[in-house]
């Protein structure tokens, strides 16, 4: 009950115990019921408690004296009716300057209608609790606080006045204030980043990061990038009017970049360390002018503040930005420029991926036109065959429609509309086909391809085919190239060569039947007659006619060789046997030379008979050929594990190493001018080794020059 | 009148080859009717037929093996014995295919066709 000299007591109590002001937000709104109560139970008057109450009085007054917080009263109208030190030190008015004014004193005059309405809602008996405010202090300061007003109620309890407790949170309203500045900053870079990131397109990447900066951060916002020689190029100028950027292009031209000035761009790329201008002055510009026309058109532009900061990029300054605030009047501060740096790293690596991505994307299609342009046919195989890249020239030559469908195709069918064939005409092993010898190891394969309509015939078109392989770093096969070289023409050509041989030795081989008729019908009549010498000549006519029927033969059987028409007729040979009858053959018609065998094969092989005999003919010839001097050739015969081995060794003058390789060639003859005397035509040993293969054997030549040769043949055993 | 000659015909369309053979056979003791159209053959009839018949495998304009395969299809031709020549070597395998009861390659050994006529004649 009010007036109650106990309650008086009460008061002091609370009083006591409450926590003093300043230290938590409750404490205010206690005070402030505690204030209330104190007043009104000065409104009592009754004297016992009127006592206490003037104690009570005296220990409140002190501390509303000493409190930290603004403590002020006001009537109903806003009459300032009690000031406290608190309220001194926070707005500057003393007590006597602030009594008996209106409260709007320290309200700023865009808040007096807020203040309306916190006097309205106290005549309904509101309070207010920890309302953030402005006030405004005697020097004009703008003043963050909160407050807390309760009304004071008179005696019959009607509200006569109010009571404010204001707390001056400036402190917490600047760490608030620069958090959100760091948040907005947070915010901002991520848009930033997100930006930079949706795309690679360099313009777009540039156009998008001045639509972020200006205005928000810069009036004016440039990029410069260093390009290859150290030279600035300007890449974005924007600022909100375009006319202006026209203009500022324009000056930018008049008024190209110092290099070896101290400071501004050049200085920022070389060091990589940005430059921060908070505040330009008309001094500053007068001495960066270089003329009075650039220091007319600098004041012209309305510096305010500056930045430059280094793009960076993989280590490197690839270039610089400038922000520069004019009308705006934004001051760039230590803030700022951390920003603004963040802005250079970020667009630094945006900007150089953009631009490799599009070196990238240039060299990639430079490529592409190259490769298509290309006539031959290029594919790319991944490690499991499969098709991963092939240019048109492959598709046509493969008969696809289109390259899509050469992709789709199973991996083991190249073609569709035609069957792929050897040189020989055999249909080519798919297993054999080069890229699949390369992923089984070779290092490069190579092979002539035919292709005939399905329905039969010749082939219509020929390629060759090379395939090499691509390495990792780890050295396992990434991918198979193969390239495809048309050779039609070229085969054709051969093949009609081939025709004509094979249709000119068949020709010449008709008057030759004729001359060694003649010659037979001469020698019957001379007989008779007995005339040694004539008889002597024709036998020597014979010799001859053979001979160019050997000749002959050999083109012809060349010929068909090439179009795989070597027919072998298979037979179990005794090739002792063999060897044995060629050799006394070959001995017969040879005065010059003494032909000795050694040694046995005691085997059988399976063969054509005479084309066996072609080819020890064919190598006893060579060895007397080129073994003028010397008068002996050698055959060793042996069986060396499940092959017979037949070794025809002369001592004559030998093979180079250098042609060793080549002598199998055909048409190859050795061009060393001593040896021009040997004559032939070069197919003997390439028929031979074909005749050999073709056996399943294989024929090797060890020799070196000036000492003699050993033609060595195996050929595979059959078990009797 | 038994001791008639045995007659041969050859046919091949180089005349300088039916000449010399033609020497070479009548010195050897045979009867020798040479041609170089293969049409003669398929006008054959009872009275002229020879007893061996030497026939090249290309003729202008017609194909030896086809007239072997006809005259081995006919009851009075059938079993005349018929070698065929050839600058061809492969031609062998077809020749004796269509029925020629041997072959020799062009240019060939005298002695060897004369060996072979003797054997097919015996």
């Amino acid at each position: 009950m009010p007036g109650d000299p106990l309650e008086g007591q009460e008061v002091l109590q609370q009083v006591a115990h409450a926590p003093l002001p300043g230290e938590n937000a409750p404490a205010a709104a206690a005070s402030a019921s505690t204030v209330r109560t104190y007043f009104a139970s000065i409104e009592q008057g009754e004297s016992a408690a009127q006592q206490r109450a003037e104690e009570a009085q005296k220990l409140l007054a002190a501390i509303v004296a000493f409190s930290d917080d603004a403590i002020i009263s006001k009537t109903l109208d806003g009459i300032i009716t009690s000031w406290n030190n608190g309220a001194t030190r926070l707005f500057g008015y003393s007590a006597q300057e602030a009594i008996g004014q209106h409260i709007t004193l320290i309200v700023p005059r865009e808040l007096w209608p807020q203040e309306d309405e916190i006097l309205a809602r106290l005549r309904r008996g509101i309070h207010i609790d920890h309302f953030e405010t402005l006030r405004v202090a005697k020097d004009g300061r703008s003043l963050d606080i909160s407050l807390s007003i309760s009304p004071i109620r008179g005696e019959d309890e009607t509200i006569i006045g109010a009571a404010t407790i204001m707390r001056d949170i400036s402190r917490q309203k600047a760490m608030a204030r620069q958090l959100w500045e760091r948040e907005e900053q947070e915010r901002f870079l991520t848009e930033v980043s997100k930006v930079l990131a949706s795309t690679l397109d360099y313009q777009g990447t540039l156009a998008n990061i001045a639509r972020l900066i200006v205005p928000r951060l810069a009036d004016w916002f440039a990029v410069d990038l260093l390009d290859a020689e150290g030279h600035f190029q300007l890449a974005v100028l924007e600022h909100q009017k375009a006319e202006q950027v026209e203009w500022a292009r324009a000056l930018r031209e008049r008024f190209p970049i110092d290099y070896d000035a101290p400071a501004g761009l050049p200085q920022v790329a070389r060091t990589g360390r940005s430059e921060l201008y908070p505040e330009i002055t008309d001094e500053m510009l007068a001495a960066a002018a270089r003329s009075e026309e650039e220091l007319a058109i600098a004041r012209q532009v309305g510096y305010s503040s500056l930045m430059l900061v280094p793009l960076v990029a993989r280590g490197k300054t690839i270039g610089v930005v400038t922000f520069v605030a004019t009308e705006s009047g934004k001051k760039y501060n230590a803030r700022d420029l951390a920003l603004a740096e963040e802005l250079g790293r970020r667009a630094g690596v945006a900007l150089d991926n953009a631009r490799l991505y599009n070196e990238a994307q240039q060299a990639r299609d430079q490529l592409e036109i190259i490769l298509q342009g290309v006539a031959d046919g290029i594919i790319v195989y991944d490690k499991d065959s499969r098709i991963i890249y092939a240019n048109e020239a492959a598709a046509r030559m493969t008969d696809y429609a289109s390259v899509e469908n050469l992709q789709r195709a199973r991996p083991l069918e190249p073609t569709r509309r035609f069957e792929i064939t050897d040189e020989e005409g055999r249909p080519f092993p798919l297993d054999r086909l080069t890229h699949k010898r390369v992923l089984a190891g070779e290092r490069k394969a190579q092979a002539i391809i035919g292709y005939t309509q399905k329905a039969g015939g010749r082939p219509e078109r020929w390629s060759l085919v090379t395939s090499s392989p691509v390495y990792d770093d780890r050295g396992e096969i990434l991918f198979v190239i193969t390239i495809t070289h048309d050779i039609t023409e070229r085969m054709l050509a051969e093949q009609r060569k081939d025709e004509f041989i094979s249709m000119a030795s068949h020709e010449l081989k008709t008057p030759v039947t004729s001359l060694k008729g003649f010659v037979y019908v001469l020698q019957r009549r001379l007989r008779k007659q007995g005339d040694a010498q004539a008889l002597h000549y024709l036998e020597r006519i014979d010799t001859q006619l053979d001979k160019l029927t050997r000749l002959v033969s050999d083109l012809l059987d060349l010929s068909r060789m090439q179009v795989g028409k070597l027919d072998l007729q298979r037979t179990l040979v005794d090739l002792d046997a063999l060897i044995a009858e060629t050799v006394e053959n070959m001995q017969a018609a040879t005065p010059t030379h003494r032909l000795t065998i050694e040694g046995a094969t005691r085997a059988q092989v399976s063969g054509d008979e005479d084309r066996l005999a072609q080819v020890f003919i064919n190598l006893l010839t060579n060895a007397i050929k080129y073994s003028p001097s010397a008068n002996r050739v050698e055959v060793h015969l042996a069986r060396e594990q499940d092959c017979a081995v037949v070794r025809v060794q002369d001592f004559g003058i030998g093979i180079d190493e250098a042609h060793q390789q080549q002598i199998f060639e055909r048409f190859y003859q050795v061009t060393d001018p001593e040896e021009k005397t040997y004559p032939g035509l070069g197919i003997g040993l390439h028929i031979s080794k074909t005749i050999v293969e073709r056996h399943q054997g294989c024929i090797e030549v060890h020799s070196r020059k000036g000492q003699g040769a050993t033609f060595s043949v195996f050929l595979p055993i059959v078990e009797r | 009148m038994q001791s008639k000659r045995k007659k041969l015909l050859i046919v091949d369309d180089e005349p300088d080859i039916l000449e010399f053979l033609q020497v070479i056979l009548e010195e050897e003791g045979y009867e020798v009717l040479t041609s170089t159209k293969g049409e003669y053959l398929e006008q054959l009839h009872n009275g002229g037929l020879p007893q061996l018949i030497l026939l090249d495998v290309l003729l202008s304009g017609k194909d030896g093996r086809e007239i072997v395969k006809y005259l081995k299809s006919q009851d009075e031709t059938k079993y005349i014995p018929v070698i065929m020549f050839s600058a061809h070597p492969s031609a062998e395998q077809t020749a004796r295919a269509a029925g020629a009861e041997d072959f020799i390659a062009k240019p060939f050994n005298i002695d060897d066709l004369l060996a072979k006529i003797a054997r097919l004649l015996s």
